[in-house]
């Protein structure tokens, strides 16, 4: 360890402070439609003293105006509370922004960052959130993309200054390699690293192997955190055609003939990660761990020490 | 020195005089709209203008008489949820304090009315914020119900006797907002017979009509949306509706949809009631003039025109056909515009729609007609008609106008008198002067500038004695035109309007001004502008002297200017300048042709020039009624080609006088009027004249000046 944070002196930005980790503590996404945990999710964010809890409030999507029959941005999927949040956990609001939503949200008639702030605060506040220190960006922006996000961050950023809250942003690996977008810190997405759709796909949520060619010791001039996949699914083919995803057993569909890939990211797998990024990301070792997603029936897959262990990173 | 102001002073005489005599104000016949179609139906439901005037005067009813309607658009249409809940909760905030219905909303009687305002800001506020779909309640939100509870609020305070209707209008708006739509159609079936007529069941039957459109039931949407007059909803639910169509593209849609859609007149209307082309007597008509984005929209409205005139089912064939008629002639086949108007004039019913086809009537016969006796005759007819509807339809509106426009700037905004002149002004005046019968025409144009005028009820006996400047008798078409006219023209004009022989000219004569004084001022004047001194002088001893301080010319004080003087100076001659100057100069003319003494008749000569020259420059006014730029014309009241002939024959007066001295001290006198200094000095340097030269330059320069003439 002692070794690697002397090699990681040029990344200042990354993972800077030793303190990034322990101020945000353990982190976990929750990326569903309705807000109502079980007595294990519960248990989940006591037993691993859950300090962050990433709630992604609702996904950005285009809709054509009715009136107008013009295209334009609409909040889409938001999420229902059905219960209170759980106490002693800082909720980082998240909002998803698909691709198409992306090219028409810089509209000069709308001021969607201003739009989509108020909508976040006003969430909180009704919903009783607690006080909000981070909102975070989730989009898989291109390079074609990238100029219009860049400029919506900066316009967010812009909008959250004045209530003293700063702008966190997804990072894929493959956007390692490009300018880093204009937000105070980033969480590097370690999963989905291989092709859903092709039936060749050995395990699309993590291969390390893939994650290998996107790490090359090169520093990041963001502070990073770490997304580290808990979830699995079932990929369905037929005659090697994607044909869906199912999250629990594959139903009645099925046909003989067809394949189900079950594909899940063991303990061995996520240590194996770890060890990859600590050893081809400088700064790494500091950064804060969460976990993708906070759904009792996949985190059932890992022990409690597991997860101890993935979130201490021993 | 002395020498050089005396250069200064002569030199004026030839510099070119400019006075700005307020001239006429032109209102051109391109500006008297001849498309017209009258009680045109309000625009549809939709128009927030129109809707918002509608509920302020209703609101007005149910409330108190003397609040203002715009007090009653502040609150109703401005006031905040925020506001109107302060208000509800008793407090009379500080910015309502001077709003009336504000006041009268926090007094006793308001109460009702106000309860209903709390829900339906509630519910306006619920719709507009809530269902933006970014909308997310805050702790902050003043909303005092959600939607549900204002439906079913609204729906409940529906039965009542106050506002029963506001309400039913606030409960499907909520459910539409709820998407409630079979909750719609069966609350409209409960309240259908009941509601009462008038803004708020239009609007109500709007609502049901899109919660039918939700049901999948187009037929009885769109039967709604004719009910309630809403066009835009009834083109919406049409699969074939683009947002982006034109206004023609839309106008054939709904007659799809709905062929006898009342609308369609006003559309009509407000696509060709402002096209008016050029009709001004100088210019032909090109369709070409038109804004190619017009053309584009009229051509296009043409061939709907076209293509309902041909539709069997169609029920106000009139209406199309007499569009059809105006835009043939817009685009310059007129014979085309008959075959249309015939057939607006075999199926038209409506009356108003028949006043404006025989109107147009009218006007295709001045286009299409020979101008001989039989078009005349049916000229004398239609004319009748139209003037007795110009009397018919003259009402307190229309006096206002016309004191205010006409009679200080010949507007008159009034259809049937700017029909008149549009037809006879624009068209039958022209095309009379083109064929040789300016008597006809000038009659034409004097009815046309004065039967508005002479039905008016003000003191005309006043308005024309009074001090002020007269603004119409000389401003007017009829003035224009007779100013372009010989004094020959005026004379036979003067000779029908004064002594009228058939039927024609005595209705004509009825309808216009035809005072002696007036008639004979004006030919008097266009004699001295065609230097007829002695018709001038006949014409003017027929005009009482009072007549004279009566025209602006005198008023202003441009006939106060010596015409025999080289030097601008003061006249005094008295009133009849005009026939002074005639006498004198007709005196002049004599006096050369008798005299036998060269020095003597050049010298005459001279005077006689210098006068004719100050008549049509410093002295314009003894030949026109007014010089000046008119903006937007450019003109200046001038005859050119009278100008130039008077100058060339001052030109061979003066030459002919210098060349007929016979003694040097009258030649050399000649040529000190004319300011030759250097002709005086070297060709009569022992005269008088050449001493006073010679003592009095100081400068080389003026030694040598030489005016030329």
């Amino acid at each position: 360890m002692v070794v690697l944070a002397s090699c990681t002196s040029k990344t200042t930005n990354v993972g800077t402070t030793t303190t990034q980790a322990e101020q945000h503590g353990n982190g976990i996404y929750y990326w569903k439609t309705m807000f109502e945990l079980n007595d294990a999710e519960r248990g989940f964010l006591k037993e691993h003293q859950v300090k962050r809890l990433y709630l992604r409030l609702f996904d950005v999507v285009p809709a054509e105006n009715g009136a107008r029959h013009e295209f334009e941005v609409v909040p889409n999927a938001t999420i229902v509370f059905r219960e209170p949040m759980p106490e002693n956990v800082e909720i980082v609001p998240v909002v998803y922004i698909t691709l198409d939503a992306l090219r028409l949200i810089n509209s000069p008639i709308h001021n969607y960052a201003e739009i989509i702030t108020q909508r976040i605060l006003n969430m909180a506040d009704f919903n009783e959130l607690g006080t909000i220190h981070e909102i975070q960006l989730d989009c898989d922006w291109t390079q074609q993309t990238q100029d219009g996000y860049f400029a919506f961050c900066q316009a967010m950023k812009d909008e959250l200054k004045p209530y003293g809250i700063q702008l966190s942003c997804t990072i894929r690996l493959w956007q390692l390699a490009c300018a880093c977008p204009p937000v105070d810190r980033g969480v590097l997405m370690l999963y989905n690293t291989g092709t859903i759709t092709n039936p060749n796909t050995n395990n699309s949520i993590l291969d390390v192997e893939d994650v290998k060619a996107y790490l090359k010791g090169e520093a990041y001039d963001l502070p990073l955190g770490l997304a580290y996949p808990t979830y699995s699914w079932y990929v369905w083919f037929r005659n090697d055609k994607y044909m869906g995803l199912f999250h629990d057993q594959p139903g009645k569909k099925i046909e003989a003939g067809d394949v189900v890939r079950y594909e899940h990211v063991s303990f061995n797998e996520l240590q194996q990660l770890d060890s990859l990024v600590r050893l081809k990301l400088p700064g790494a070792d500091q950064a804060p761990i969460i976990l993708y997603h906070l759904d009792s029936a996949n985190l059932s897959n890992y022990t409690n020490d597991e997860i101890r262990q993935i979130y201490s990173r021993d | 020195m002395r020498y050089a102001r005396f250069i200064a002073a002569i030199s004026l005489l030839f510099a070119t005089a400019q006075a700005f005599a307020c001239g006429p104000f032109i209102y051109p016949p391109s500006e008297y709209y001849m498309f017209h179609l009258v009680n045109l139906p309000d625009s549809p439901d939709g128009d927030f203008n129109r809707n918002s005037r509608e509920n302020c005067l209703l609101w007005q009813q149910q409330t108190m008489e003397d609040i203002p309607l715009d007090d009653i658009y502040q609150v109703v249409y401005k006031y905040n949820l925020e506001l109107i809940t302060t208000l509800g909760s008793g407090i009379l905030p500080m910015e309502a304090k001077d709003n009336k219905m504000a006041r009268w909303l926090h007094s006793y009687h308001g109460e009702k009315a106000l309860e209903f305002l709390v829900l339906a800001k509630n519910c306006e506020w619920l719709r507009n914020e809530a269902l933006s779909p970014w909308y997310y309640p805050s702790k902050n939100d003043q909303v005092k119900y959600t939607l549900n509870e204002v439906a079913e609020m609204a729906r409940q305070k529906s039965k009542d006797y106050y506002y029963g209707d506001r309400y039913a209008l606030q409960a499907v708006r909520a459910m539409t907002s709820l998407q409630q739509y079979e909750e719609i159609v069966n609350f409209w079936n409960e309240i259908e017979r009941k509601l009462p007529d008038g803004l708020m069941r239009r609007m109500t039957i709007s609502y049901v009509a899109g919660a039918y459109i939700h049901l999948n039931d187009v037929e009885q949407a769109k039967n709604l949306y004719k009910l309630a007059n809403d066009l835009n909803g009834l083109l919406e639910c049409d699969l074939r509706y683009q947002p982006k169509m034109n206004r023609v593209e839309k106008m054939e849609l709904l007659y799809e949809v709905y062929p006898d859609c009342p609308d369609f007149r006003r559309q009509i209307w407000e696509i060709l009631g402002h096209v008016e082309p050029n009709r001004d007597w100088e210019d032909d008509w090109r369709w070409d003039w038109i804004y190619s984005d017009e053309r584009a929209t009229i051509d296009q409205l043409g061939k709907l025109c076209d293509r309902v005139l041909n539709d069997k089912t169609c029920a106000d064939k009139a209406l199309w056909a007499y569009a059809a008629t105006y835009i043939a002639h817009l685009k310059g086949d007129d014979r085309k515009a008959d075959r249309y108007l015939k057939l607006a004039e075999n199926c038209v019913k409506d009356r108003n729609l028949s006043d404006a086809i025989k109107v147009m009537r009218i006007f295709i016969d001045s286009q299409i007609s020979t101008y001989d006796k039989a078009y005349e005759q049916k000229l004398f007819a239609q004319l009748r008609w139209l003037q007795q509807m110009i009397e018919k339809n003259l009402d307190e509106k229309v006096i206002q106008g016309f004191c205010f426009y006409d009679l200080t700037s010949c507007f008159s905004y009034y259809y049937w008198n700017d029909a008149m002149r549009c037809i006879l002004l624009g068209t039958v005046c022209p095309k009379m002067i083109q064929q040789g019968n300016t008597t006809l025409a000038l009659q034409l144009a004097n009815m046309s500038s004065y039967s508005l005028l002479n039905e008016m009820p003000i003191n005309l006996y006043q308005y024309r004695h009074s001090r002020s400047f007269n603004g119409y008798d000389y401003c007017n078409h009829f003035a224009r035109m007779a100013d372009s006219l010989s004094a020959n023209a005026m004379m036979a004009y003067t000779e029908v309007a004064l002594r009228p022989k058939t039927e024609f000219q005595r209705f004509l004569n009825a309808h216009s001004y035809i005072e002696r004084d007036y008639l004979n001022e004006m030919i008097g004047t266009h004699c001295l502008r065609e230097m007829r001194y002695a018709d001038a002088e006949q014409y003017f001893s027929r005009v009482s002297s009072g007549y004279f301080v009566r025209t602006n010319v005198y008023k202003e004080g441009y006939l106060n200017r010596d015409p025999f003087s080289v030097k601008q100076r003061k006249w005094n001659h008295g009133v009849d300048a005009k026939l002074c100057f005639a006498r004198k100069m007709n005196q002049l003319e004599h006096e050369i042709a008798s005299a036998t003494d060269p020095n003597q008749k050049a010298m005459l000569m001279i005077d006689f020039g210098i006068g004719i020259r100050n008549s049509f420059d410093y002295c314009w006014a003894l030949t026109q009624y007014y010089r000046g730029w008119v903006y937007g014309l450019g003109e200046d009241g001038e005859n050119v080609d009278l100008t130039q002939q008077a100058e060339k024959r001052v030109d061979r007066l003066f030459s002919l006088a210098v060349n007929s001295f016979t003694d040097n001290e009258y030649a050399a006198q000649a040529q000190m009027l004319f300011g030759n200094f250097k002709t005086i000095a070297e060709r009569f340097p022992e005269t008088l004249a050449a001493v006073i030269v010679k003592g009095h330059c100081d400068q080389l320069v003026d030694y040598h000046a030489e005016m030329g003439f």
